[in-house]
């Protein structure tokens, strides 16, 4: 599952909002953080307060993973190509 | 076709809503969908609101008695249903004493191959049976079905391991992909479980979760699909959503080889990749030249 994906899935509308981000050009959890709250409001279609909580959502989603992928390469643990 | 089989050990976890909804989807999304009930308790033949009654089922196709073109029902949603009823449970006895059980439902689609775009097979809620050795021969991808629930990721990484282990006896290599379901946002245990099934499963799981919908039971009780009974609700858009994924995915798998992540590969391919290259093969002799009266 994409990390964008996953944010959309757990604070948003699920596929219809990853829908409306990749049309927008976002692809990224990156791509979200750079984006300015008032720009996100409008392309999500809510008011900025709401489109900056979802950026924070991105935001502990990003290091999350961040932390993550860094445990995986340290214990060699991840999933490898069978 | 990319036959798509849907597994889990487990029961309840949604596997017959999301075969009988995403086949639905990728009917609608103009694919030609052959649903395969492999379950003995039917619930795929009710979702659609099917009642048999002396027509031949799925139990005489895997017995070989009938062809599945012969067999086939048109249901709603612009599905073909293969239909099953309780009698499916004999099957499992009769496998005891059959040759080779494990392959009639592979041997079956291979016949109408060319008639549909998509099997989906509904199976039963185990994996140690001759129905789900049918289903998991015949497959190209086996899509574990992962409910959002307590105790779901580790019966979904035991499930993989499953499915690995088995794809290791098949000649015959599938990919191993899984989807969550019952999703609720709003419960934490759900959105932190979606975050463990992100962490551990990565790029097998797809990018839908199919979110928790009283719209759902609605359209199994009324016998349709959920985008037949209300094309406009979220479950329908879920749906949409998973169904373009496996389309993008099944059209990935028959452009590329299967060398994937999780992926099964049978022991036989995966010892010829380890073995070391081979000595180069002597030079080929020329053809011998034609006899003509110019050859001197």
């Amino acid at each position: 599952m994409d990390p964008l994906a996953l944010l959309c899935n757990l604070y948003a509308e699920g596929p219809s909002t990853l829908r409306i981000l990749r049309r927008a050009g976002i692809r990224t959890l990156r791509n979200v953080l750079a984006t300015n709250d008032w720009a996100l409001a409008e392309i999500l279609g809510t008011s900025p307060s709401s489109a900056r909580r979802f950026a924070r959502e991105a935001e502990r989603l990003a290091e999350t993973a961040t932390a993550r992928m860094f445990d995986l390469e340290e214990s060699g643990d991840a999933f490898r190509c069978a | 076709m990319h036959v798509l089989a849907l597994v889990n050990q487990k029961g309840g976890c949604g596997k017959t809503t999301t075969a009988v909804n995403l086949a639905a989807a990728l009917s609608a999304a103009g694919e030609r969908v052959l649903l395969v009930d492999l379950d003995p308790q039917a619930h795929a033949t009710l979702a659609l609101g099917c009642a048999i009654e002396d027509e031949p089922t799925v139990v005489d196709v895997l017995r070989e008695r009938v062809t599945i073109l012969e067999t086939v029902q048109t249901a709603p949603g612009g599905v073909w249903l293969l239909p099953a009823t309780a009698q499916l449970a004999e099957f499992e006895e009769e496998a005891a004493r059959a040759i080779a059980p494990e392959r009639a439902l592979a041997r079956t689609l291979e016949e109408c191959r060319l008639a549909y775009d998509f099997a989906v097979l509904d199976c039963p809620p185990r994996t140690d049976g001759v129905l789900a050795a049918n289903a998991l021969r015949a497959a190209d991808t086996a899509l574990l079905v992962v409910e959002s629930g307590t105790f779901a990721l580790q019966g979904a990484l035991r499930a993989i391991d499953v499915l690995a282990r088995t794809a290791e006896t098949l000649d015959r290599p599938f990919a191993v992909r899984a989807v969550g379901t019952m999703f609720d946002r709003r419960l934490r245990i759900a959105r932190e479980l979606l975050v463990g099934m992100h962490a551990q499963l990565g790029p097998i799981l797809f990018d839908t979760a199919i979110r928790t919908s009283v719209r759902l039971r609605e359209a199994a009780a009324a016998g349709v699909p959920v985008n037949v009974l209300d094309p406009a609700a979220r479950a329908a858009d879920d749906f949409r959503a998973l169904a373009a994924e496996v389309r993008n995915h099944a059209g990935r798998e028959r452009g590329a080889p299967l060398e994937r992540w999780i992926l099964a590969q049978p022991r036989r391919a995966r010892a010829a990749r380890r073995k070391p290259a081979r000595e180069a093969p002597p030079p080929r002799r020329s053809p011998p030249r034609p006899a003509s009266s110019e050859s001197f």
